[in-house]
């Protein structure tokens, strides 16, 4: 099997999810377009040579609809014969799109890939692709569909992880995420957003509150409490009837922020890389994706972590660094419980809870953020994992060369 | 032409008026002929220019004839009288002249059937007209299109109020929702109906307008996503995976309004299909309908065997505990049977005490219980202190000190298991208590009384019923295991026995 290289990793500062984020004027396409420029600039490629442009984006409507992965190629001027597609593996979609791109070089049928995504949270909400697993009453019966809010506080209260548990880790990832750019550790991805007369509109993640406490996260309401009053708390009983109640631990505070964003990672085959003499930052050892229960939903990563190691003939120990993207609070520490990890190997700086989750586009910019961090400290291995909804988890391994 | 349901004027005009002969109609086969056979006749008659649709007996309190439904002994069957039934109708609906329908008097969920294939409905003033709507929980969704006409007229939202619930609606409100549209003075009424059709001539249901399509509700368009999704969830909630018409009904207005309406009145008749032969369904429909009792239920009746039920089952919680049965799922178990509370809150709300008077033969450690219980204070609601912690009696949390009162085994049952003990628990105590009582009533007497006074779960059917649609042989094979360890409640007198296998299913 051709070993799939990865030459490098581009990702947009996150802007906040809303009308007043940063980035809530620049329209989706124009995000993926300017982490594909950054690319082919950053790499002096011949764009004729990438095969394939797979872009993960969860909501596919609208601005974002009719496959924004070929839409973008054209908008960065890339050669027509570049194709696109849009992949939708809901939270992991970036990393979904990295892996086929990785597939596609891995089984010879490309030279060079890109993988990534985007999501304009602010322009195309949340929620706003509907679908037959929340709204088809047949299909929500039956797959007992509860909002992943609920999910989350439901994995919270069954392995007991209680308000403190999840706003220390919480306090945690902003701390970290404060001292990385604090240190430019992003500062090897990271691409500023400018607008078209070179005018700057966004270069740091906007989303991060540094100043966070215990005291400050105590002060908040728990986000769906109100919700699963009306039936969804009820619906999680009935598939984990061995749960009195539902205890809603999670907030805004120690949830995943709302953002904008975009990233891409390049990568291809070793003829690529001698001809562009681009250097080869790390392979792509083994992913996998994983189905896991859909009611408590959030489970998967240890299990796709699990099933990748095992591709890989490694084992959690040989990881150095994990990227477990920062869902819920209660999400990353089930990971760590269950892949008996220590909380200093685990998104050493911070993550969603203090950066933000483009839906789309994170697998890949955690990436990129492990791969940085890996040649910072000179270390060689990293697994990217994320939660998934409906029940799944996605995870890959590289390893630096 | 003569029907026996039907009648047909013809005015000088050439306006049509189709009189519903039978007071209390029900939809049967010959309905549906009669229907057939005059909507052929009218759609045949060229110089008709509209049709007013109107009762005899200033009312519209049809029903399904639920056993000509149950005479359909399979699938294609059910499937083709209902779609002949709605394709007749639907005849009538497309014809292109006017239909209007002159409402009067109570109107039942077949009445609105039939209604709503009117382009313009004119309710009467004067004969207390209302809209009379039957919880759809019990029984059957709409066969020949009302889940598919009803929301596109009044939206999803509304049309879900109606349908879930046993609301009487007066025509006021029924116009403010534009259910119907215009009122008037009985004696008015036709020359209203009259008045419409020859100011529109040619006339159409808004959804067989095609620039109706875009603007039809969906579950998708406006706020209707939303409110789609967490009305899914509380119907779940509530019914938990019982009572399938409630599910079978959102699926077909969701499957329906995602398309037009002569594919959505073939979702809604597959659905209906299916559910005419759920047990569930046809135990409610024989119980609760078909063989309702004539007389109503004495009080007195009543209080003889609801005290011993309710009792029963907060024992069975109890013992259920003993048992090392962690209290969460005993509670829940009970809730998804339907029961509005779990068997300790159900204990705490009688008063802990209570359970004693319903010990078996080998419950003394049930009384242990219950004793040390009462020695910690812990009596029951009114003192805050029970099985659960109350603040000012609202129920907070099972009592933390339960486990430690009795600790829960490491190997739990799962769900269904506790389910069927604290069913067939509930059901031998309804049969014990009816041995006792057997002068009062027959068995389908009893099965009425037991879900619709007494608290048995309503989709049982009742004990007889629920006995015979879920095999008797099963039945006495797991009595017969429970008794082995549980106790003398699940020795089955051979006189049930005997009445439910002399007694044809």
């Amino acid at each position: 099997m051709t070993d799939a290289l990865i030459f490098d990793t581009v990702r947009t500062p996150r802007g906040k999810g809303k009308k007043s984020g940063s980035l809530n004027e620049v329209p989706p396409v124009q995000l993926a377009s300017k982490v594909l420029k950054a690319i082919e600039e950053r790499n002096n490629i011949n764009t004729e040579d990438v095969d394939d442009v797979v872009l993960g984006c969860v909501h596919p409507i609208g601005e974002q609809g009719a496959d924004i992965a070929r839409t973008a190629v054209l908008e960065s001027n890339w050669h027509q014969t570049v194709s696109g597609v849009q992949v939708d593996r809901f939270c992991a979609s970036g990393l979904e799109a990295v892996n086929i791109a990785a597939a596609q070089v891995m089984s010879g049928q490309a030279d060079m890939s890109v993988g990534g995504g985007v999501e304009s949270m602010s322009r195309v909400p949340l929620g706003s692709s509907g679908g037959a697993w929340m709204a088809d009453p047949t299909v929500a019966y039956n797959s007992y569909f509860v909002p992943q809010g609920i999910s989350a506080d439901l994995l919270a209260t069954k392995y007991n992880y209680s308000r403190t548990d999840v706003d220390k880790y919480a306090v945690s990832s902003q701390q970290r995420a404060s001292e990385a750019w604090k240190e430019q550790r992003f500062k090897n991805s990271i691409i500023p957003i400018k607008d078209q007369n070179d005018l700057p509109i966004l270069e740091i993640d906007e989303y991060m509150r540094p100043d966070t406490t215990m005291q400050s996260l105590g002060a908040l309401d728990p986000s769906f409490e109100k919700m699963g009053a009306h039936g969804f708390d009820d619906v999680a009983i009935l598939k984990y009837p061995e749960l009195e109640s539902i205890k809603h631990v999670h907030h805004a505070g120690n949830s995943s922020g709302i953002v904008d964003g975009a990233a891409g990672v390049l990568i291809g085959n070793k003829k690529m890389g001698d001809k562009y003499e681009l250097k080869a930052r790390a392979r792509i050892c083994s992913f996998a994706s994983i189905g896991s229960e859909p009611t408590i939903m959030l489970t998967g990563p240890a299990d796709s972590a699990e099933k990748a190691l095992k591709k890989a003939n490694m084992k959690a120990s040989d990881i150095d660094l994990f990227e477990m993207n920062e869902a819920f609070a209660a999400v990353v520490i089930r990971f760590m419980d269950v892949l008996k990890v220590d909380h200093s190997k685990v998104n050493v700086n911070g993550g969603a809870i203090a950066l933000g989750h483009p839906l789309g586009a994170t697998g890949a910019i955690i990436l990129g953020t492990v791969l940085d961090e890996l040649e910072r400290r000179d270390l060689s291995t990293g697994l990217i994992t994320l939660c998934v909804g409906a029940g799944m988890g996605t995870a890959t391994i590289i390893e630096r060369i | 032409m003569h029907l026996n349901n039907l009648k047909i004027n013809i005015d000088d005009k050439g306006i049509i008026n189709l009189v519903i002969k039978s007071n209390n109609l029900l939809f049967n086969n010959e309905v549906i002929n009669d229907f057939e056979t005059a909507i052929d006749y009218i759609s045949n008659n060229k110089s008709a220019i509209g049709v007013i649709i109107s009762t005899e007996h200033n009312n519209y309190n049809y029903d399904y004839d639920f056993n000509y439904l149950f005479s359909l002994n399979n699938s294609a069957s059910i499937f083709k009288n209902i779609t002949r039934f709605s394709n007749s109708l639907r005849k009538l609906e497309t014809l292109g002249k006017p239909i209007v329908s002159a409402i009067s008097g109570s109107i039942k969920l077949g009445g609105l059937e039939i209604i709503l294939h009117s382009h313009y409905k004119i309710a009467d003033t004067d004969t207390n007209t209302k809209f009379v709507f039957t919880n759809t929980k019990y029984g059957l969704i709409p066969a020949i299109g009302a889940s598919q006409r009803l929301p596109r007229q009044i939206g999803i939202e509304n049309s879900l109020k109606l349908f879930l619930s046993n609301k009487i609606m007066t025509i006021e409100e029924a116009l403010k929702i534009k259910l119907v549209d215009e009122v008037a003075p009985k004696d008015k009424i036709i020359d209203k109906a009259k008045e419409y059709i020859l100011n529109n001539l040619i006339s159409l249901q808004p959804w067989d307008d095609k620039n109706y399509i875009s603007k039809q509700p969906t579950p998708f368009t406006n706020d209707n996503l939303g409110y789609f999704i967490s009305k899914i969830a509380m119907l779940h909630s509530k019914t938990a995976d019982h009572y399938p018409s409630v599910k079978v009904l959102i699926s077909a207005i969701y499957e329906g309004l995602n398309t037009d309406i002569n594919s959505g009145l073939k979702i809604e008749a597959r659905h209906f299909t299916w559910l005419l032969q759920n047990i569930e369904t046809k135990s409610m429909i024989n119980t609760l309908i078909i063989n309702k009792p004539k007389n109503e239920i004495n009080e007195s009746e009543i209080t003889i065997f609801k005290k011993s039920f309710i009792e029963n089952y907060a024992a069975e919680g109890v013992r259920l505990l003993i048992n090392g049965v962690a209290a969460a799922m005993i509670e829940n178990a009970g809730k998804r049977l339907g029961f509005e509370l779990g068997p300790l809150a159900m204990a705490d709300k009688l008063e802990i005490q209570c359970v004693i008077s319903q010990l078996d033969s080998i419950d003394a450690s049930v009384a242990a219980l219950i004793r040390s219980m009462q020695k910690n204070n812990r009596n029951g609601l009114s003192s805050n202190k029970g099985f659960y912690d109350y603040k000012e009696g609202n129920r907070k949390h099972i009592w933390r000190g339960l486990t430690d009162l009795i600790p829960p085994a490491n190997h739990q049952l799962n769900i269904e298991e506790i389910e069927n003990r604290l069913l067939y628990s509930s059901i031998n105590n309804i049969f014990y208590n009816y041995i006792k009582h057997s002068e009062l009533k027959n068995s389908q007497e009893y099965d009425y009384m037991a879900i619709n006074n007494i608290g048995l779960p309503k989709w049982t059917g009742g004990p007889f019923t629920w006995v015979k649609k879920n095999n008797i042989n099963n039945y006495i094979k797991n009595n017969e295991e429970y008794a082995k360890t549980l106790g003398s409640r699940f020795i089955i007198n051979k006189k049930i026995i005997n009445i439910i296998q002399n007694e044809s299913v």
